[in-house]
């Protein structure tokens, strides 16, 4: 398995993608500490009376996450589909006949390469997004549980989107409809889950209203937030859940159609 | 008479037991017979939704020898190739290799190489990182990466990206890509397919080498003047089935052969020939008689007292033999 994973890490380090995605991904933090940095500033001096202390700190620190997971979702899928988009699969099935040993490397590599991700977004979120709070004259709130669960909650996201990223990957093989269907499913499911949410609130249907929140994006969302983002979302664990589950279907589905598929 | 077969650890195969006989005793007893090295394709049939691109295949390929597997464009070729390999299921029937189907052999990339396409790489990447990828799959040390790009000729574009590869760097990468085990036995899918003509006697002079080391080698082509050269026994298929099997010798002999012959004394020779004998005329000194031995011609050019300056034998048409066991109406399907 260390060779595989080794096989699977030279497939990602021998492209110039994953750095592409990286400066994206710098970008996006940067983006994020800037609007963030303004919404926190603008609520704590308005008294931060609709949102606490600790939901203020977390969306600081987990800047980046909203393009972040999506960049980590975009490797998970380029790292199945470029093996039909160049027909390498065939040379990677003959090193490796076991083809689901081939899926978990490249599983867990996804997962690594999202976790880094989000570490690098985290390194650099921490101290500007402390370095706000102090400016408004606010403690960084890192003693406090609930922001340091969001922090590292924050990583399993990056992970689990990774994950999506290789099911779609595997359902799908072709590479540009893949990434189109994660870029329309990420946007897609925030705006359809946003109407439908609307929707019920106009209509005073409970069921609908949570709808977001238990959408992709809308459960990381939960899951990665200290306290509750709305009545009708679940609690952070029933967010979590729900994205562990999204992530597992994707992949055991698109594992078991990669072991029977034939490579021609 | 055979090359030696390797045999032992080298080859990733497990020593033969104490007293086996070689192949050659278990031939007589059974040609299915599971043997280090023999590939066995028995009763294979690929049926995709609407071709059946594989149609009840059967043939063996003895370890140690070199098996043409010939056939036109869409005769299913590739497809039992990749069925060999664990690449396509098969919907019925049996494909090993050393009597195991690849998915079981222990360390594949050890035991049985293949090229399959040139055309089967990241185009972003150089050769050595695609070799080296491999390498790490296969538990083979990433040193290989450089050996077998040396072995191919490949070392001076070997940090070059594939995108800027020519067709024969491409081919000769995939060759590379088989050897990174030290393989016994090789699959190669018409490695020649849009090569330069240097480029396919490189081809023919490096498989010739594989084969002399006493590999056991499976190559396709659509031609069989390609392969002629090369191989010892052919395969032959059309539309998934089998054609015509047997010694590359024998089919040669079926070729209809003409005698080429040079002589500044053309006409004596022709009156000495006769009328029956079937004689194109190519030029003042030069005649092509049909269906005869060359050994007969000289023996009359002998006996009529004429002086000969050159005396050949030419294969007139090797493909036309193919043409008669492949052709069957349409050959796209
Ligand atoms: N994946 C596939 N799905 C459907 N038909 C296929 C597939 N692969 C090959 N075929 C068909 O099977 C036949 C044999 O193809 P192939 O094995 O590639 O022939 P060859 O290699 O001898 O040229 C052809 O008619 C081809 O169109
Ligand atoms: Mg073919």
């Amino acid at each position: 398995m260390t060779g595989l994973l080794r096989s699977e890490y030279l497939k990602v380090v021998t492209t110039k993608v994953w750095w592409v995605m990286l400066l994206g991904l710098l970008g996006a933090v940067a983006l994020a500490l800037l609007v963030n940095g303004a919404i926190v500033t603008n609520e704590i001096q308005h008294g931060h009376e609709t949102q606490s202390l600790n939901t203020l700190a977390g969306m600081l620190y987990t800047s980046g996450q909203y393009f972040g997971v999506l960049f980590a979702a975009i490797i998970g899928t380029l790292l199945i589909t470029n093996e039909f988009r160049h027909q390498t699969a065939t040379a990677t099935f003959l090193a490796t006949p076991k083809r689901v040993n081939v899926i978990v490397a490249k599983f867990i590599v996804a997962v690594g390469w999202g976790l880094l991700y989000a570490l690098i977004c985290t390194v650099i979120a921490i101290p500007i997004g402390a370095a706000i709070l102090s400016g408004q004259g606010v403690s960084s709130q890192l003693g406090e549980g609930d922001v340091v669960k969001v922090i590292l909650l924050n990583l399993v996201a990056f992970g689990v989107w990774a994950v999506l990223g290789i099911g779609i990957g595997t359902l799908l093989q072709n590479q540009v409809g893949s990434v189109v269907t994660l870029i329309v499913a990420f946007f897609g499911s925030q705006l359809v889950g946003g109407l439908l949410s609307a929707a019920g609130q106009a209509w005073n249907l409970d069921w609908l209203r949570g709808t977001f929140y238990y959408l992709p994006y809308g459960a990381t969302q939960v899951m990665t937030s200290a306290g509750k983002l709305d009545a009708h979302a679940p609690a952070w664990w029933g967010g979590m859940l729900l994205v562990l589950a999204y992530g597992a279907i994707a992949a055991a589905f698109g594992s078991w159609l990669t072991t029977k598929r034939d490579i021609s | 008479m055979q090359p030696a077969i390797p045999q032992g650890p080298q080859w990733g195969q497990p020593a033969p037991p104490p007293g086996y006989a070689g192949p050659a005793a278990i031939d007589q007893l059974n040609p299915y017979a599971p043997i280090p090295g023999r590939i066995v394709v028995a009763g294979l049939t690929k049926q995709f939704k609407r071709i059946r691109a594989v149609d009840n295949l059967s043939f063996t390929v003895e370890p140690g020898s070199v098996t043409g597997f010939l056939g036109p464009n869409g005769a299913g070729k590739t497809t039992t190739l990749r069925m060999l390999l664990g690449l396509i299921s098969t919907t019925s029937g049996v494909a090993t290799i050393g009597g195991r189907p690849y998915q079981d052999l222990g360390s594949p990339l050890r035991t049985v190489g293949a090229a399959l396409e040139a055309s089967s790489f990241h185009l972003a990447r150089t050769g050595r990182n695609h070799l080296r990828i491999l390498c790490a799959a296969g538990g083979l040390p990433e040193s290989r990466a450089d050996q077998v790009l040396q072995l191919v000729g490949m070392t001076p574009a070997a940090n070059r990206k594939v995108k800027s590869y020519s067709m024969g760097m491409k081919q000769r990468l995939g060759l590379a890509a088989g050897l990174l085990g030290d393989p016994q036995v090789l699959l190669l899918d018409e490695p020649t397919n849009g090569l330069d003509p240097e480029g396919i006697r490189w081809m023919r002079g490096f498989l010739r080498g594989l084969a002399a080391q006493g590999r056991t080698i499976l190559v396709s082509s659509h031609l069989l003047a390609e392969v002629a050269q090369t191989v010892d026994d052919v395969v032959i298929i059309a539309h998934g089935q089998s054609r015509r099997q047997g010694k590359v010798a024998d089919l040669l002999a079926e070729a209809k052969q003409s005698v080429r012959v040079r002589t500044s004394h053309v006409d004596q020779l022709l009156t000495a020939l006769g009328s029956q004998a079937a004689v194109r005329r190519t030029s003042a000194t030069e005649l092509y008689i049909d269906n005869v031995t060359s050994k007969e011609v000289g023996r009359i050019a002998h006996q009529a007292g004429v002086e000969i300056d050159e005396l050949s034998t030419v294969q007139a048409d090797l493909e036309e033999v193919f043409l008669q066991y492949t052709r069957t109406g349409a050959g796209i399907r």
